[in-house]
C-alpha cells in the first residue's frame, strides 16, 4: 500500500547521505586497516597501527587531544549550565541578552583563534597591561596560555564558543521544566535551589549530557583551534593525522590510523554516554 | 439514502478497534454514538472521514461509495474535540480556509464568512487571532469552519469536552438548532448520556468495536437490550422474581404484565430505574448511603443482599421527610415500592457468569404511554 | 548577582568582538604599549583594491552555505516527517545513522571522503564541499526538527484533510507555517556550521574552493594580524547582516499571513 513504502520515499535523501557517510568513514577505516582501495595493497593488517604506537609523539597527542577535549567540554558544560540558569532565574533568557549569548556560535573557531591570541598570549592585551601595572617585568614573565604544553589556551578559546552553545542548547528545555515543575517542587515547599538541583536539573541531563558528547567529539576531532594556538609539542591528534596525509600516498594509511585512533576514541564515548543513560533509565524503574 | 456503514472492520496493532460494525443514518438525521472511552468510538469517526483504512467493510454516502475515496473528496468534515484551529490564522482565515479549497470567488468567500459568524453568533470577530477567544468562541468558531466546507456528513467527536457544563449544554443544544437550521446529517460521538439522550434523534450504543443498539432515546432507555445497554444510559436496579402466567412474582409484590409473554415462564429478573422505585416507613431494606444533589436525593439501600439506587425528587425528599417528623437516616429500616407509571417493565434471564443476558419484556408497544 | 555575572559574560564575549576594530588599523604594535603604535589605513587599502577578488570569495561562501542549509533543513523536514508519522522497520537504526555525524569528527570524514571523491567529479569542486557541508549541517538540522515535528504533530494536517485539502496543500498551509520558527533555527544553526567549515573545505576542496574561513587561516598564521581583522570583521558584519535579513523574513511572514502566501497551491 502506498503508506508503507511512503517513509522510505521521505527518507531517501538522508539515507543518501548516511551512504555517503559511512564510505567516506569506511574507506578512510578500511585503508587504515590495510585493506587499500588503490593498486598494491597490503591486505588485512595492524602494522600502521603498530607503526604509530611506536613513534614517540604518539601517546602524548593522544592524551593532550584527551585531555584538553575533556576538560574543555566539561568547564563549557558547568558554565553553559550556569549561565542557562541565571538566564531563567533573572528572567532574561529572551530578547538582548539571548542574542548576545548567541554570537560566539556565530564566530568561527579561527576567529576565536585570533582573539585569544590579541589577548592572553604573550604579547598580548593582558600581558600588556601587567606589565603597565607593574606585575611582570618581561614578556617572558607572563604565564604561558598559548602554544603551552597544557593547552590551556585551546581550552579558554573552546569555553569561549562551547559555553554558550551548551547553554543555548539546553536553554529552552531547562526554561519549560523549570517553569513547569521547578515550580510545583516550590509550591510544595523547595527552595529554588533545592527545586533547580533536584528537579530541573536532573531532568536536563540527558540534553546536557548530549551537549557534552557534541562539544567533546567536536573538539577531540578539531583541527583548527589546535593548529593555531597548540604547541609545537605535544600536537593534538588532528594535526599529526594531516601532517602524515601531506606527505605522499604511501603515508596516507598513517595519516587514517590516527584517524581510526581519533574515531575510536568518539565511538568509546559515545558508549560510555549510552551506558551512563540506561543506567539512568534503569535506576528509574 | 444517508450514511449507510456494513461490516466495517479495523484493528490497529493487533488490536480489533472495529469488529464488523454496521450502521445507517437517514438523510438530515442526528445520531449519537454513545460509549465509554476507548470503544473506538472516535476510530469510527476518522475511518467514515477516510483519515484511516478500514480492513474490510462498505461505507455508503447518499448511495455513494465513499470508501475508496481520499479524506477529502469524502465530504466528511470532522469537528474534533481539540478543535485544531489553525493558529497560524485568524478566525476569517480559518473559515475561509475550506472555501478557498473550493475556489470560491474572494467576495463569495466574504460573504459566506460573515454569513457564518452570524450563524454561530459571532458576528464581527473575522479579525481575531484564535488565540484572543474563549473556549465558547473557539467551539464556534470552529462549527463555522466545519459548516463552510459544506460537509454532506458532519461528525462531532466528543466536541464538547473541554467545555464546563453550562457552556456545554449551550453548546449542545446550539448544534441542535443549527441542525434544524440547516438539516445536515449529524453524526455526534460523546460519552456523556443526558448529551445522547437529549439532542439526538437516535442514539447508537457502542461497546468493545460494535453497536449495541441503535434506537429512539425513549425505546433505548425504556426498553434497553441487555444489562450492558441498559448500564449505558443511568444506573439501574435488579430484582429476581418468576414469571407465571403472564405476571412477574417477586418479593416487590405481583405485577401483571399484559398478553404475550407466557412461554417464558420461569426465573427472571426484573429492571428498574432509580427514579421508577419509591420508598416508604417500615420494611427491610437498610439505607446505606444518601447524597444530596440539587434537584434530586440520591439513596443507596442494599435488601437482601442486592443494592439499590433510588434517585427521589427533593419534594418528594422533604414530603416524606416531613411525614416521618425527620429526615431519613442512614443505618434505619425502609420500604421499597414499585412505582405507578412506571412504564412497561423490563426483564432479564437471571444474572449468570459471562451472560450478559438478552432483555425480554412484556409486550413490547412502540410508543406506548411512557 | 546574577544580573552582574551575565552582564559581566556579556563584556567577555562582545569586548573581543569590538577590539577587532582597533587591530584592523594597526600597523605596529611593539610591546610593551597598550595601545597600537601606528596607525595605517594600508590593509584597509589593500583589501578594498582587492574587492572584486574578495567579492568572489563572500559569494561562493555565502551561497554554498545558503545552499546547505536550505538542502539540511529540506531534508530534516521530510525525515522528520518519516520518523515522527509512521512506523517501519528499521526505524531505530535510521535514527541512529542519522546523529553519527556527531560521533565522528570532520577531521576524520574529511580525510577519507577526499578518497572517496578524488577520482570524480566531485573533488575540488563547489558541490562535492556542498555535499560534504550539508552532511554535517544535516545532524542539527535533524535534532531539531524531528522534536518539532513529533511535537506539533499530524492533527492540524488532519483537519484541514476533512475540510477539502489534499496532503499536499494540508503540509504547506497548516504545517509548514506552524513549523516556521523552528525551520528558521534550524537553518541558522546549518548556516553557521557551513560557515565556519575550514577543514572539511581545505581537504575537499582540494585549494580551489575558496571560502572565507579558508582565505583568513594564513594571515592568521602569518604576522599579519591587521589583514587578519579586517576580514574576521568583514566576515562577522556579513554573517550578521544575513541573520537580520532570516530574521526579518521571519517577522514578516510569522506575522500570521503566512496563510496567504501558500494558499495559491
Amino acid at each position: 500500500m502506498r503508506k508503507r513504502c511512503f517513509p522510505w520515499l521521505l527518507l531517501l535523501p538522508q539515507l543518501f547521505f548516511g551512504l555517503l557517510f559511512l564510505s567516506g568513514i569506511l574507506l578512510g577505516l578500511g585503508w587504515s586497516f590495510g585493506l587499500s582501495p588503490l593498486r598494491g595493497g597490503v591486505g588485512l593488517t595492524l602494522r600502521y597501527y603498530g607503526e604509530i604506537f611506536r613513534r614517540a609523539d604518539t601517546l602524548p597527542s593522544i592524551l593532550y587531544s584527551v585531555k584538553t577535549s575533556a576538560l574543555s567540554a566539561l568547564f563549557s558544560v558547568l558554565l553553559g549550565i550556569l549561565i542557562a540558569a541565571f538566564m531563567i532565574r533573572s528572567r532574561w533568557d529572551r530578547g538582548i541578552l539571548l542574542s548576545v549569548i548567541k554570537l560566539p556560535i556565530l564566530v568561527p573557531h579561527v576567529i576565536t583563534a585570533l582573539f585569544f591570541i590579541n589577548t592572553i598570549s604573550q604579547n598580548g592585551l593582558l600581558a600588556r597591561l601587567c606589565f603597565h601595572f607593574g606585575w611582570i617585568q618581561s614578556q617572558g614573565d607572563f604565564p604561558l596560555f598559548v602554544y603551552d604544553r597544557f593547552g590551556i589556551g585551546v581550552i579558554l578559546a573552546y569555553l569561549w564558543k562551547e559555553a554558550p552553545f551548551i547553554a543555548y542548547f539546553v536553554l529552552s528545555l531547562m526554561a519549560g521544566v523549570s517553569r513547569r515543575l521547578g515550580e510545583a517542587a516550590v509550591n510544595l515547599g523547595a527552595t529554588e535551589r533545592r527545586a533547580f538541583f533536584e528537579i530541573t536539573l536532573p531532568l536536563c541531563l540527558p540534553t546536557i549530557f548530549s551537549g557534552f558528547l557534541i562539544i567533546f567529539t567536536f573538539s577531540l576531532g578539531a583541527y583548527e583551534l589546535p593548529a593555531l594556538m597548540g604547541a609545537t609539542v605535544p600536537k593534538a591528534l588532528p594535526i599529526l593525522a594531516y601532517q602524515e596525509f601531506q606527505k605522499d600516498l604511501s603515508n596516507r594509511p598513517i595519516a587514517l590510523s590516527y584517524n581510526g585512533i581519533l574515531m575510536g576514541l568518539s565511538l568509546l564515548s559515545a558508549l560510555i554516554y549510552r551506558f551512563l543513560l540506561m543506567g539512568g533509565e534503569r535506576r528509574e524503574k | 439514502m444517508g450514511l449507510s456503514i456494513r461490516d466495517l472492520c479495523f484493528g490497529f496493532k493487533e488490536e480489533e478497534v472495529l469488529l464488523s460494525l454496521s450502521l445507517s443514518v437517514e438523510s438530515g438525521e442526528f445520531i449519537s454514538v454513545l460509549g465509554k472511552s476507548g470503544c473506538g468510538k472516535s476510530t469510527l469517526l476518522k475511518v467514515i472521514a477516510g483519515l484511516l483504512r478500514p480492513e474490510s467493510g462498505e461505507i455508503l454516502l447518499d448511495g455513494e461509495n465513499i470508501a475508496a475515496l481520499p479524506p477529502e473528496k469524502r465530504g466528511t468534515v470532522i469537528v474534533f474535540q481539540d478543535l485544531r484551529l489553525f493558529p497560524n490564522m485568524n478566525v476569517f482565515e480559518n473559515i475561509a480556509f475550506p472555501m478557498k479549497l473550493r475556489k470560491l470567488s474572494r467576495e463569495k468567500i466574504r460573504e459566506r464568512a460573515e454569513e457564518l459568524l452570524s450563524l454561530v453568533e459571532l458576528p464581527g470577530l473575522g479579525r481575531r487571532r484564535i488565540r484572543e477567544l474563549s473556549g465558547g468562541q473557539q467551539q464556534r468558531v470552529a462549527l463555522a469552519r466545519a459548516l463552510a466546507a459544506k460537509p454532506r456528513l458532519l461528525l462531532l467527536d466528543e466536541a464538547f469536552s473541554g467545555l464546563d457544563e453550562t457552556l456545554r449544554r449551550e453548546m449542545g443544544d446550539f448544534v441542535r438548532r443549527l441542525h434544524e437550521k440547516k438539516r445536515i446529517t449529524t453524526l455526534l460521538i460523546t460519552h456523556q448520556k443526558d448529551e445522547a439522550l437529549r439532542l439526538s434523534d437516535r442514539i447508537a450504543l457502542m461497546s468493545g468495536g460494535r453497536i449495541l443498539q441503535y434506537d429512539t432515546p425513549e425505546r433505548i432507555y425504556h426498553c434497553p437490550k441487555s444489562r450492558e445497554a441498559a448500564s449505558f444510559l443511568g444506573e439501574t436496579n435488579y430484582f429476581p422474581g418468576e414469571l407465571r402466567g403472564g405476571s412477574f412474582f417477586s418479593s416487590l409484590g405481583e405485577i401483571p404484565l399484559g398478553s404475550g409473554e407466557e412461554e417464558r415462564d420461569g426465573r427472571c429478573e426484573l429492571m428498574l430505574r432509580p427514579q421508577e422505585i419509591g420508598i416508604r416507613e417500615g420494611g427491610d431494606s437498610i439505607l446505606l448511603r444518601k447524597s444530596y444533589e440539587g434537584e434530586s436525593w440520591k439513596l443507596l439501600l442494599e435488601r437482601e443482599g442486592r443494592k439499590l439506587r433510588l434517585s427521589l425528587s427533593s419534594s418528594e425528599y422533604e414530603a416524606f421527610s416531613r411525614s416521618r417528623g425527620r429526615e431519613p437516616g442512614e443505618g434505619e429500616r425502609f420500604g421499597i415500592f414499585r412505582r405507578e407509571g412506571s412504564g412497561l417493565p423490563v426483564l432479564l434471564p437471571p444474572e449468570t457468569e459471562g451472560e450478559p443476558g438478552e432483555v425480554f419484556h412484556g409486550k413490547e408497544k412502540a410508543g406506548a404511554g411512557f | 548577582m546574577r544580573k552582574a555575572f551575565l552582564i559581566l559574560l556579556s563584556l567577555l564575549i562582545l569586548l573581543p568582538l569590538f577590539s577587532l576594530f582597533f587591530w584592523v588599523f594597526t600597523e605596529r604594535w611593539p610591546w610593551p604599549n597598550i595601545l597600537p603604535k601606528d596607525f595605517s589605513e594600508r590593509a584597509l587599502k589593500s583589501t578594498i583594491a582587492r574587492a572584486g577578488e574578495l567579492g568572489n570569495v563572500f559569494f561562493t561562501s555565502i551561497l554554498l552555505s545558503l545552499l546547505a542549509s536550505f538542502f539540511s533543513v529540506l531534508i530534516a523536514v521530510l525525515s522528520g516527517r518519516a520518523l515522527a508519522f509512521y512506523d517501519f522497520p528499521g526505524k531505530r537504526l535510521i535514527s541512529s545513522l542519522m546523529l553519527l555525524p556527531f560521533l565522528v569528527p570532520s577531521t576524520v570524514f574529511s580525510m577519507g571522503a577526499q578518497i572517496l571523491f578524488l577520482k570524480t567529479a566531485l573533488y575540488s569542486s563547489i558541490p562535492g564541499v556542498l555535499l560534504c557541508h550539508i552532511l554535517y549541517s544535516l545532524p542539527y538540522a535533524n535534532i531539531l526538527l524531528n522534536e518539532g515535528t513529533r511535537a506539533l504533530g499530524e492533527g492540524l494536517e488532519e483537519q484541514a484533510r476533512v475540510l477539502g485539502a489534499g496532503p499536499v496543500r494540508a503540509f504547506f498551509s497548516v504545517s509548514l507555517p506552524n513549523l516556521f520558527p523552528l525551520l528558521l533555527s534550524a537553518f541558522t544553526m546549518a548556516y553557521v556550521i557551513s560557515i565556519s567549515q575550514y577543514f572539511m573545505t581545505l581537504l575537499i576542496g582540494g585549494g580551489r574552493v575558496k571560502t572565507f574561513s579558508v582565505v583568513m587561516v594564513p594571515y592568521l598564521q602569518s604576522g599579519e594580524r591587521n589583514f587578519a581583522a579586517l576580514y574576521a570583521l568583514i566576515f562577522l558584519l556579513v554573517t550578521t547582516l544575513v541573520f537580520f535579513i532570516f530574521e526579518g523574513i521571519a517577522r514578516a511572514c510569522t506575522g500570521g499571513r503566512r496563510a496567504e502566501l501558500f494558499s495559491d497551491y
